[in-house]
């Protein structure tokens, strides 16, 4: 059975995430050293000094997710997992080791597949980060995406017709979340 | 018992290859050659053996394969000490480890090589 809700942290670096809104979710993805990776159940991460951080400072809970080549240096420990292959990935040049962590993130969290994906914290830029969003946002038409920001700020223009995606600050996020786990 | 509920998770598979005289036989070859089965049957209680100096449950698959024989084993230091002293125990480990990944309940599949460095995965 999906995960009602998956939450990730992305690599923007502006944002505080709330406790109380990092509580809504069943799971909670986050990309490399953010500051969410000792509560995380899933961190993902691609570069070779953040795993051999992460993983001396690893909790029981949490298991790291890295690419293939990255994982074989971490083969016989526990807490680590090779980061599975996304076939439905494969036509948009997908490359674990080439893309942000954020973006690792959050194609484990459509591969793992819930009915909502809340992003927070994530780092939109017009050169590689949006155009993988919404690609994302294609593939997976059945997934609400909510892009979460700390404050809403302005409205992003980017994804205005994209049916399955809203941008809300965290108090509405979690006003979402009140509704979303009473209607389940 | 507790072993028992382990053995659910045993996560690293290698195969031991059969002795040289040994490999490639077909069961048919092998229902004329006592001498090899017997041969066969004490290579794999000497395997099982040296498993059963391991603290961690590992399994020893009965079933006959021509490659070798099957082992699964649930602590990567375990196999890590098994691989590094197979020269020593007179025995050859096919160069390829399968790993359980618990994400998608598949293997992934490492070529290696053994030197007295340790042990690199490709």
């Amino acid at each position: 059975m999906p995960s009602h809700l998956i939450a990730v942290i992305g690599e923007l670096g502006a944002d505080a995430v709330d406790s109380a809104v990092l509580q809504c979710s069943n799971t909670l993805i986050v990309s490399g050293m953010q500051k969410q990776h000792t509560i995380a159940d899933y961190v993902c991460t691609n570069s070779t000094e953040q795993l051999d951080i992460l993983m001396k400072q690893r909790c029981d809970k949490t298991t790291i997710v890295a690419p293939r080549n990255l994982y074989a240096k971490y083969v016989w420990e526990k807490g680590i997992e090779c980061l599975p292959t996304f076939e439905d990935l494969r036509e948009y040049q997908w490359n674990p080791n080439t893309c942000s962590q954020q973006l690792m993130s959050l194609a484990l969290a459509c591969w793992i597949g819930s009915p909502v994906i809340a992003v927070f914290d994530y780092l939109l830029d017009p050169a590689q980060e949006t155009p993988a969003f919404r690609a994302l946002l294609t593939l997976y038409p059945g997934t609400r995406f909510l892009y979460v920001r700390a404050a809403k700020g302005n409205k992003i223009k980017l994804f205005e017709k994209v049916k399955n995606f809203s941008h809300m600050d965290q108090k509405e996020f979690l006003n979402f979340y009140k509704k979303y786990a009473e209607s389940k | 018992m507790q072993n028992q509920n382990k053995i659910g998770l045993l996560k690293y598979h290698v195969v031991v290859e059969w002795l040289p005289t040994c490999r490639n036989r077909s069961p048919r070859t092998l229902q004329h050659r006592p001498d090899l089965v017997h041969k066969m049957n004490e290579y794999v209680k000497k395997i099982i053996s040296i498993c059963e100096s391991y603290k961690n449950p590992i399994q020893v698959d009965q079933s006959y394969n021509m490659l070798g024989i099957r082992t699964w084993w649930l602590e990567g230091s375990d196999l890590y000490h098994f691989l590094m002293t197979q020269e020593q125990n007179k025995l050859n480990v096919i160069p390829e480890i399968g790993v359980l990944n618990q994400l998608t309940g598949k293997l992934v599949m490492f070529k290696f090589s053994v030197d007295k460095n340790g042990i690199t995965l490709y």
